[in-house]
């Protein structure tokens, strides 16, 4: 077999492969259809991001939109997507239970919000919680006394 | 409503970018879709240009301010030269049934790409960590604020930001789905100055049935609407083909207009993303050598468009001390060579993405390794570099691998290697 036959059956397996590839996406559609088309804007961003979601718009909500947050999350998510979702409010975010209370007992943050953990302290009383429809997840928001 | 107003704001800032390649008349009176095409570009980086100088005179993002100055220009040029927006019946001739097939494909999986777009808001890091959450930074701030950048980490450049929050702007509200339309803007846009530029030279089926090749590649489809990506490397592949045609252009007719649209892409190339930043470099000195060839020495002055803007963003972000210093190290071993050319292999073969592209490119290049004309030549420079570039980084700097990113900086060059199959296989069969 020459070089330009297998050149040419190349391109017909190609031409092949995105005639296909038209067919999967028509097919596809209804699929994504099914599944996505009839969510509100809500269930599409609780679909794809979990509980985080929530929590952090409870934050947002609850705490009334402060120039910055204290946030304990051992979701990796957390720092930027709560940067995303919170902003103005800056966040402030650790997964190291020892840099949290540290950072606590500096009382510089109005709101403290914690996810699927408390927080035990003299110095912040909680105002709000939050917890998952479909997990155990949970979510406080602390402000300070 | 709101997405009938970023489908406006989409032709609009293209009719821009339009009006003005055709005042220069840098393509033919006949290319109209070469002038759509590359117009969008234009037009988009014109918008994030235009709220950048805003915001460093304190200018209000009022969506009137926006406006009125282009609104100005357009009525002006259409009273003065109305026969920029003139076009010609004679474009639309009669198809043949394998050309209304092939439109038939394109304009499915266009349709596809367009649902999937307005279908779920931006699911992946990149998407909300880097593009979409300057997007939204800068709209709530009204301006930049060096500080807010500081905040967000901001080492990439703004202009795919801006063109974010210029959309926010026009609706009125942040709304981080329907933005996603102009990532869409972007894959109809590459596949109208694909074929354009192959209708140019091979005729319209043949140029209709590469653009299909092209549209219907997975990757594409991904990053024009299905979003499991950030929103840069769609639009950087788009300049990168769009500077390389341009430099194909130069080469041939050595006009200072193709100059100047060619220095203005590769500013807005080196504005969009770090990656590509290299690519310039390589066109900057191909241009280099056509110029002092031909011994036109004062086509050098052009060169600011293209140095000018990356210089002001860089001494902005070294004034403002926003350049994320990052440390890398350096290191090489033989089990990273191994894993780096295994990860780099695999997804060249990795049909369900790219289809038969690399495949039939680098089949092509090896079988007929000899030169060919030279476009073909300058094309599979442009390629290795920027490709050989890629493969360095993942070789010599730590952190980095093929694993999480090859498949977007393959996508960087994929209109390119298209092309350049495109031109190859018209001189082998």
């Amino acid at each position: 077999m020459s070089k330009k036959t297998i050149l040419l059956i190349l391109l017909a397996l190609w031409g092949f492969l995105a005639i296909s590839s038209v067919g999967y996406n028509i097919l596809n559609t209804t699929y994504e259809i099914k599944n996505w088309y009839f969510l509100t804007d809500t269930q599409k961003r609780q679909k794809i991001f979990g509980d985080l979601y929530d929590f952090l718009i409870f934050a947002k909500n609850e705490s009334y939109n402060p120039p910055k947050i204290l946030v304990f999350s051992k979701d990796v998510r957390t720092h930027y997507f709560g940067m995303y979702m919170l902003y103005p409010t800056k966040i402030i975010d650790t997964n190291d239970e020892k840099k949290f209370l540290k950072m606590v007992k500096t009382k510089e943050f109005i709101y403290v919000a914690t996810y699927s953990k408390t927080l035990d302290s003299n110095t912040y009383r909680q105002v709000a919680t939050f917890s998952s429809k479909t997990t155990k997840t949970f979510g406080i928001l602390y402000k300070k006394k | 409503m709101n997405i009938f107003i970023v489908l406006v704001t989409i032709l609009g800032i293209t009719l821009v970018g339009y009006t003005l390649i055709r005042l220069l008349e840098i393509f033919g009176k006949k290319d109209i879709l070469l002038s759509i095409s590359y117009g969008y570009g234009l037009g988009m980086a014109l918008a994030g240009l235009q709220l950048y100088f805003y915001a460093r005179l304190d200018i209000p993002w009022h969506r009137e301010f926006l406006l009125i100055p282009w609104v100005i220009f357009l009525v002006t040029v259409f009273l003065n030269k109305k026969n920029i927006f003139y076009v010609s019946s004679q474009n639309f001739l009669k198809p043949s049934v394998l050309q209304i097939l092939l439109l038939v494909g394109i304009c499915l999986s266009g349709g596809y790409v367009f649902f999937e777009a307005l279908l779920r808001p931006v699911t992946v890091w990149d998407g909300w960590a880097i593009w979409l959450l300057k997007s939204k930074v800068f709209f709530i701030d009204g301006t930049i604020r060096p500080e807010s950048l500081a905040y967000v980490s901001a080492d990439y450049p703004l202009l795919i930001s801006l063109l974010g929050t210029f959309i926010y702007i026009m609706v009125g509200y942040v709304n981080d789905t329907i933005v996603l339309l102009s990532s869409f803007a972007f894959y109809i846009f590459l596949a109208i100055a694909f074929f354009a530029t192959l209708k140019k030279k091979f005729g319209i089926t043949y140029a209709l049935f590469f653009t299909f090749l092209l549209v219907t590649t997975q990757n594409f489809v991904r990053h024009g609407g299905r979003m499991e990506s950030g929103q840069a490397d769609l639009p950087l592949a788009y300049f990168i083909f769009t500077s390389s045609m341009l430099l194909l252009s130069y080469y041939k007719n050595t006009h200072w207009k193709t100059l100047l649209l060619t220095t203005v892409f590769l500013g807005i190339t080196g504005l969009i993303k770090i990656e590509g930043m290299p690519f310039t470099l390589t066109i900057g000195i191909f241009l280099s050598y056509m110029i002092i060839k031909k011994k036109n020495y004062t086509h050098f002055i052009f060169f600011l468009f293209w140095v000018l803007p990356i210089i002001d963003w860089y001494t902005y972000k070294s004034i403002y001390h926003l350049a994320a210093l990052t440390t890398r190290t350096f290191s090489f071993s033989l089990q990273k060579t191994f894993s780096v050319f295994l990860g780099v292999g695999k997804e060249l073969v990795n049909i369900k993405t790219w289809s038969m592209l690399w495949i039939c490119y680098l089949y092509m290049f090896f079988c007929w390794p000899k030169k060919g004309e030279n476009t073909f030549f300058i094309i599979n420079i442009i390629i290795f570099s920027q490709f050989g570039l890629y493969c360095l980084i993942y070789l010599f700097i730590d952190g980095y691998s093929p694993d999480s990113s090859i498949e977007r900086l393959l996508l960087h060059l994929a209109p390119l290697v298209l092309y350049a199959i495109a031109i190859r296989v018209k001189q082998l069969v």
